[in-house]
């Protein structure tokens, strides 16, 4: 399909943001091209400067930045950074279209689906309501939802995380773009979900033979669809080139430090004589939804934790598996079942009687920043679980714990003095951790620790965690979507879907011989 | 604390063969933020100078006040403002002459050039108590046979810059009373209600939505009218302040209610649990501080409410009884039509309550934009 002369022409693109304290430079003098009907995948960790490239190319960048003098953006021969707003508002939506990470926020939730559709359609195409419709409805069906006639006249909010990403797609596609610019499309949903999407796109594409400027963090994703690859940091781009070529052999060694940091290794095996740590039985939670309907969250799940073992708990969105965490550590309501901590029944305990217990079960949650109290510092942070837990003697023999926590995750103890909002997000989650290890717990209950954080932290997080295990001898739960980190973290896994456990087992044989459909699917969306 | 500290190269970048320097931060609480961020607002800024002048004239007052506020001048009954001149010598005002116009009998006030009343700075004059110390030095002091009422005298004789300089007194303790009592009401049902939630939560609720339904200006009419007359004065103001602040609670016992159901969701309240903290703990240290921020806009804001109820109330002739002065009670004077087409100097005290209501209004707006995090 590739034709010579490129679609898209970047040269040269410099984007400074002006704040309070100095000029940041978001993107320092980019330059690449995109040729009709191809796919690149614009690749790099929070901060690269990705998304800010492509709002530049959609003229869409916030009132505070500045595209530097020198930098040309010409699309199909035309200078977009020129364009007047006018003719640019002529181009976005038909020839150059653009989807979004997060389809709840992109959709109005006051309109039906089939206005949103017909919208673009009557505005760039000028089509009358009826054929506006008819058109909205040929485009759900293009893009494989279900009964399009009857999501025409559903509100967003009706439809799952999935569909309104498709709703978009459709929205995107309605004008046939020459160029689809797509920022983090599948990363707000569920792994199958995003397997499905990325088939639809790769299929649209060459229906359409438009060109798709990808920008993502995932570099499975970027393997997936992509022919070609241009690698970002720090604003600058660092490799360009075939997929192919890149992820076989990768020049730059931030590119090779990339693709080497997905989780590698296997947990340290648990000694045989382990005694159990943490069990539960027949745990159910549930929630009223409206006056008589319940929402089972949890139903039936049992499970046994050794000491010095870590229980991978897998499942999609809404799955119940942050519910089920959450009730065992009695943080969370649990209405039936039984929970055994170091041999003591604890469902029952009230807040008081839980007191004894709460050091020696931590949890480390999934967003750094939001888990992370802002007005205080670091040092007031770690030592509340002291105080409150009245451990150590006194402030001096409080500050040597805190220290060797530090010291146990990677921190200087300079950090100390510090609040959180000066770290990065991986510096932050070992705050979290240091938090919890502090109090020397004997369980600790993982909630996604690593689903917010750059690919390249995530290998040290889990590698961290590895290490502490081994040395503290310490159980873990740890809850995740992520199939990858979970086989090099887990010793055993339960999956669960809806509120129940659909298998349960040692990891490796799971992961190499899954019994259930849902399962093999999983596997299948995670390991392509 | 450490508001200078560098970020040190280990912490600068994570992955390993990095040659890229992140640009360093300075350490920075939010309070700081805060601050750097309110100093960009022009017009936040104009309001914390007008609060400031208005809360240190209203300390001040009576040191400012050339006059005693209830001294009567029966020579200079109802006489106009006059005007400040200056020459090598300093301040001073020139006497007005009173002479009656033949067919209407209207007084006619003239300026008398023949003699000068000269403002003496940093003169004894009359004495009063400063924080328990008795005091008679004043800024300017006029002697009592040559006057000069700047902004002029009312009925009695009385020097109206003195009264509203010592009147500002009791409106803004008024406001401050009735806030401090209100917040410390609203507050507290406020976060109690909000992070115990349940059955606590809708009583809590149901009781502040039957505040909020009551009809404020009826209702203060009835309760005002349920006073004695024969009350001390003193004691009208605090039942005064009461009756503001038992009707003025709700809606900030709304806001954070609505505050802390959020932070009670918040990662690190739940961290917070997780480490074994107690409730007070965590509504002390995670929650409220938190919270302050919105409550200190609420507070700045509500300031200039109560001084409009408290002067509305006074006018009315219900609120602070004389010989108490505030500026409610000084526009009383001017209520009749005849009064305010005569002397309409008496509705100088407006521009006082005018001056504190946009302060405190601006500082407000701009504490809230400085205070919000999403506001870049």
């Amino acid at each position: 399909m590739a034709t010579d002369i490129p679609l898209l022409s970047v040269t040269d693109l410099s984007v400074t943001f002006r704040l309070d304290r100095g000029i940041i430079e978001a993107v320092r003098g980019i330059s690449f091209d995109l040729r009709a009907g191809e796919t690149l995948g614009l690749v790099g960790e929070s901060g690269s400067g990705k998304s800010v490239t492509a709002r530049s190319i959609m003229q869409l960048l916030p009132a505070t930045a500045r595209i530097a003098p020198g930098a040309s953006i010409r699309f199909n021969g035309a200078r977009l950074d020129q364009m007047k707003d006018r003719d640019l508002q002529r181009l976005r939506g038909n020839r150059l279209s653009m989807i979004f990470q997060e389809p709840m926020m992109s959709l109005n939730p006051i309109y039906k689906i089939g206005t949103q559709i017909a919208e673009t359609l009557r505005l760039h195409k000028g089509l009358g309501k009826r054929d506006a419709l008819d058109r909205a409805r040929a485009l759900l069906e293009e893009v494989r939802i279900p009964d399009p006639a009857e999501r025409l006249e559903q509100y967003p909010h009706q439809l799952s995380g999935g569909q309104r990403q498709r709703v978009m797609i459709a929205m995107a596609i309605a004008n046939n773009p020459n160029l689809l610019v797509a920022d983090e499309p599948t990363t707000a949903l569920d792994v199958t979900v995003q397997a499905e999407i990325l088939a639809l796109l790769r299929s649209l594409q060459e229906r359409h033979g438009m060109a798709i400027l990808l920008i993502t963090h995932d570099l499975g994703v970027v393997r997936r669809i992509c022919d070609r690859v241009c690698v970002m940091r720090h604003g600058q781009l660092v490799e360009t080139g075939n997929t192919k070529t890149v992820f076989a052999a990768a020049e730059h060694p931030y590119t090779r430090m990339l693709i080497a940091s997905v989780p590698q290794g296997r947990p340290a095996p648990v000694p045989e004589a382990a005694p159990p740590l943490l069990s539960c039985e027949n745990v159910e939670v549930g929630f009223l939804l409206g006056r008589h309907r319940v929402l089972k969250a949890v139903d039936k799940v049992s499970l046994t934790l050794r000491r010095g073992e870590t229980l991978g708990v897998v499942g999609e969105s809404g799955s119940g598996k942050s519910t089920l965490a959450r009730a065992l550590l009695r943080l969370g309501r649990i209405d039936r079942g039984t929970v055994t901590f170091g041999g003591v029944r604890i469902e029952g305990l009230g807040r008081k009687a839980m007191r004894p217990f709460r050091p020696r079960m931590q949890v480390v949650f999934q967003d750094p920043f939001a888990s992370l109290n802002p007005r205080l510092s670091v040092r007031q942070l770690i030592e509340e679980g002291l105080i409150v837990n009245r451990l150590g003697s006194g402030s001096r023999e409080r500050l040597g714990m805190m220290e060797r926590a530090l010291a146990d995750v990677g921190m200087p103890d300079t950090a100390l003095l510090r609040f959180p909002h000066e770290f990065s997000g991986g510096q932050r989650q070992r705050i979290a951790i240091a938090r919890a290890l502090v109090l020397d717990p004997e369980f600790v209950l993982l909630d996604e620790p690593t689903s917010a954080l750059d690919l390249s932290v995530q290998a040290q997080i889990v590698e961290l965690l590895r290490s502490l295990q081994s040395r503290r001898g310490l159980g873990y739960i740890f809850i995740s979507h992520d199939l990858k980190v979970v086989r090099s973290l887990c010793h055993e896994i339960i999956i669960m879907r809806n509120g129940i456990v659909v298998e349960q087992g040692p990891c490796e044989e799971i992961m190499r011989d899954p019994k259930q459909d849902y399962t093999r699917r999983l596997m299948a969306s995670a390991f392509l | 604390m450490s508001d200078s500290l560098p970020v040190s190269s280990d912490l600068a970048g994570e992955a390993p063969g990095d040659t890229y320097v992140a640009p360093a931060f300075r350490s920075e609480t939010y309070s700081a933020l805060v601050r750097r961020r309110f100093r960009r607002s022009k017009a936040g800024l104009t309001g914390a100078i007008l609060v400031g002048l208005v809360l240190l004239s209203a300390i001040f007052a009576d040191t400012l006040s050339p006059y005693s506020p209830g001294a009567r001048d029966t020579a200079n009954q109802n006489s106009p403002p006059q005007r400040l001149h200056i020459d090598a010598a300093g301040l001073y005002a020139l006497p007005l002459a009173v002479a009656l116009d033949p067919v209407t009998f209207e007084p006619k006030f003239a300026a008398d050039e023949t003699r000068r009343c000269s403002l003496r700075p940093f003169a004894r004059g009359w004495s009063y108590s400063f924080f328990g110390a008795n005091l008679d030095r004043h800024l300017f002091v006029v002697d009592e046979a040559c006057p000069a009422h700047l902004f002029g005298t009312d009925g009695l004789g009385r020097d109206m810059l003195s009264r509203i300089l010592v009147g500002s007194r009791l409106t803004l303790a008024m406001a401050g009373l009735v806030v401090f009592t209100s917040v410390m009401i609203g507050a507290t049902i406020g976060l109690v209600s909000g992070f115990y939630g349940g059955l606590v939560d809708d009583l809590l609720q149901r009781v502040t939505e039957l505040v909020l339904a009551l009809p404020e200006l009826p209702l203060y009419l009835a309760l005002v009218a349920v006073i004695p007359r024969n009350l001390p004065p003193m004691t009208v103001f605090i039942v005064l302040a009461a009756i503001l602040s038992l009707l003025r609670w709700a809606s900030l016992a709304r806001e954070v209610r609505g505050k802390t159901l959020a932070l009670r969701g918040a990662d690190y309240v739940r961290a917070a649990e997780a480490v074994g903290a107690g409730v007070p703990r965590i509504i002390l240290r995670h929650v409220l501080p938190n919270v302050l921020s919105h409550v200190v806009v609420v507070i700045t804001l509500m300031v200039p409410a109560i001084v409009l109820a408290e002067s509305f109330l006074s006018f009315l002739g219900i609120g602070v009884q004389p010989p108490l002065v505030s500026w409610g009670l000084l526009l009383n004077a001017g209520k009749d039509l005849q009064n305010l087409g005569s002397y309409p100097w008496m509705l100088l005290p407006v521009g006082a309550i005018f001056v504190t209501v946009l302060g405190f209004n601006m500082l407000g707006d701009g504490l809230r934009d400085a205070i919000d995090p999403h506001g870049d």
